[in-house]
């Protein structure tokens, strides 16, 4: 296991939008990724998300799929025609096998995140992103 | 069945014959006994016959015989002592009571139907010479002295007669002529033959016996009628009783069916309440691990601090008082009571609503009602929860497959003045085939590739509404998808 520290500072650089429809989430997850990387915005939909990507073309994004007005997928599409190179990590609750179209840089973890699945979240975000 | 049938209908051929035989026997003894009465007539005729003629006879031997005036061409009798004499020209002649018999007889004989015949084994006049049957009963009474009587009847040769002969024994009176003759007191010595022509007798016995033979043919075939319609009755009764059992059994057999139907609906109901509650659990479960995270790395971090653990603590707290209350508000939703409660309308409506939103959301479907009354309504809850629940379930499942964006589901609930309410489910699902729209309410018909679904669903909709909520359920197709509406009839509706 990686040094969570080790990876912290490897990741400080970086800035991560996290989009999820559900407040509680958006507030949990959004204080864990801040004590990793260097900024963290959240939006509540596909819509606001795509919103603060084109402010702020942020490293990582982070993103539920089923959401309201904009579903997580669509969004992502949307960031990679943007940004070819954009670097989306999918967070669902379907624990099928699921193909994002159109999206380049991608992986995906299941909800809930235990400490073990969101460790390892954040060490496959640090080895993808160099 | 069939053998105990066989048996019963042979114990009742026997009976009946039995019976046809009893009445029958009872009937040929009666008829006995009638004849017996008739001859018994017969032979109290001829013996007051007799009983006269001796009284007759008597009365001449106490006088020790009669003298007539000599008319006519009868001669003194020769076989009589002193018998006649000669009075003033007039010649008187002797008659003894064998003699007056003889011509009283003939007087008789002449006039009556009933014919009779002095007559003796040694008779003093050969005219009185007896016949075979009166030899024959001279004998027998001779031989059996202390019967006074002989008669039988006859039935030769068409002619049917019946022949008597009472027995004249020797008194001290008859002495004075037959002491002649050797006889002693007491001897017999010869009976008074009585011939009655018994035509009227034959007659009445024959018709007696026609009767009968009538009497007992009527006897035999009312019973036997009688038995074909017991037994009739007894198959009858026994077929309903058979088709009775077999009616019984089938309401047994479709009760079962409905109850097992229910059951299954009722797990599939489950099934869905599972999955919804999956839903309404994934914020609060992704919320509280994240909280757990955020402990854990500063743990690891080592710069955990009160408040911020304090924060994590209370947001876990509060996020697992919201799973609680979820499985409380299924457990109360799904729980039967089976008895009916007073209830808003709009409470329920709600109530749902709350229970699909989150796995409704899940797939992107708004959920949309408009209810125009607020009926308190009196009804068994728990299955009009069901009947929606499902509507909902089959609107989003239809969605799901059907359409890709701006999935809705609409509810509105109308009342009417007639205490009735409608409530209509609509969605934008695109409807349902026009070759099935029939069938969609029959049991497992299913157009679902779930294998876990049976197919009942809607069947039970409309069992429980017909059932239970005196209500009904129809489906039209709409624009963009189906509508099922619901009419329900109510008791009241108090808003």
């Amino acid at each position: 296991m990686t040094d969570l520290v080790e990876l912290r500072t490897k990741l400080k650089k970086y800035s991560v939008l996290f989009v999820d429809d559900e407040e509680s989430i958006r507030f949990s997850t959004g204080r864990f990724l801040k004590k990793f990387f260097n900024s963290v915005d959240v939006a509540d939909n596909g819509e606001t998300g795509l919103q603060s990507y084109k402010n702020h073309t942020h490293d990582i994004v982070i993103t539920d799929i089923l959401m309201p007005k904009m579903n997580g997928d669509i969004m992502a599409k949307k960031i990679t025609e943007l940004n070819p190179d954009a670097f989306i990590v999918f967070v669902t609750a379907s624990r099928d096998h699921e193909e994002y179209d159109g999206v380049a840089k991608s992986f995906k973890v299941t909800k809930p995140l235990s400490f073990e699945v969101v460790q390892e979240m954040i060490e496959k975000i640090a080895q993808m992103i160099e | 069945m069939q053998r105990k049938n066989l048996i019963l209908y042979l114990a009742l051929f026997l009976g009946a014959f039995f019976a046809a035989f009893t009445i029958s026997s009872l009937h040929d003894k009666h008829l006995q006994h009638e004849k017996e009465t008739l001859r018994e007539k017969l032979i109290d005729e001829a013996k007051a016959y007799f009983r006269s003629i001796v009284s007759t006879r008597s009365w001449n031997a106490h006088y020790k015989g009669v003298y007539i005036e000599k008319i006519d061409n009868i001669e003194p009798n020769e076989y009589l002592q002193e018998n006649h004499f000669i009075h003033e020209d007039k010649t008187y002649i002797k008659v003894n009571p064998a003699w007056m018999t003889r011509m009283i007889s003939e007087i008789n004989n002449q006039k009556n139907h009933v014919k009779y015949k002095i007559t003796s084994l040694n008779p003093l006049n050969p005219k009185n010479k007896p016949d075979s049957f009166e030899q024959e009963a001279l004998s027998y009474l001779e031989k059996h002295t202390d019967e006074e009587f002989y008669y039988t009847f006859f039935d030769k040769n068409n002619t049917k007669s019946f022949k008597f002969i009472g027995k004249l024994s020797t008194e001290r009176s008859c002495l004075q002529c037959h002491q002649i003759n050797g006889y002693n007191e007491g001897d017999i010595r010869g009976g008074i033959s009585i011939n009655i022509p018994n035509d009227s007798y034959y007659e009445s016995i024959e018709n007696l016996e026609k009767h009968s033979k009538k009497y007992n043919w009527f006897v035999y075939i009312v019973i036997y009628l009688l038995a074909i319609v017991v037994a009739i009755v007894v198959h009858i009764s026994q077929e309903r009783k058979e088709l009775n059992k077999k009616l019984t059994q089938q309401i047994q057999e479709n009760e079962l069916q409905t109850d097992i139907m229910l059951t299954q609906s009722r797990q599939a109901a489950m099934g869905d309440m599972v999955s919804m509650i999956a839903h309404q659990w994934r914020q609060p479960l992704s919320t509280i691990s994240m909280d757990v995270n955020n402990v854990l790395a500063d743990i690891e971090f080592k710069s955990l601090n009160d408040n911020e653990l304090r924060e994590n603590l209370e947001s876990i707290s509060k996020e697992v008082y919201v799973l609680s209350s979820t499985i409380e508000e299924f457990k109360e939703f799904f729980h039967p009571k089976n008895e009916k409660e007073h209830i808003h309308i709009n409470i329920i409506m709600e109530e749902l609503i709350r229970l699909t939103e989150k796995s409704l959301q899940y797939h992107n479907i708004t959920l949309t009602k408009k209810v125009d009354a607020t009926c308190l309504i009196h009804t068994y809850v728990q299955e009009f929860s069901q009947v929606l629940l499902h509507l909902i379930q089959n609107a989003k499942d239809a969605l799901i497959k059907h359409r890709s964006d701006n999935r809705w589901i609409h509810i509105t609930l109308d009342k009417k003045p007639n205490n009735e309410i409608i409530i209509a489910i609509e969605d934008n699902g695109g409807g349902i085939d026009e070759n099935i729209v029939d069938k969609i309410f029959e049991p497992y018909f299913s157009t679902k590739e779930d294998k876990n679904d049976k197919g009942l669903g809607l069947y039970m909709v409309k069992t429980i509404l017909n059932k239970h909520l005196h209500g009904t359920i129809n489906v039209s197709n709409t624009k963009d998808g189906a509508k099922f509406i619901i009419t329900m009839k109510i008791e009241s509706c108090d808003e």
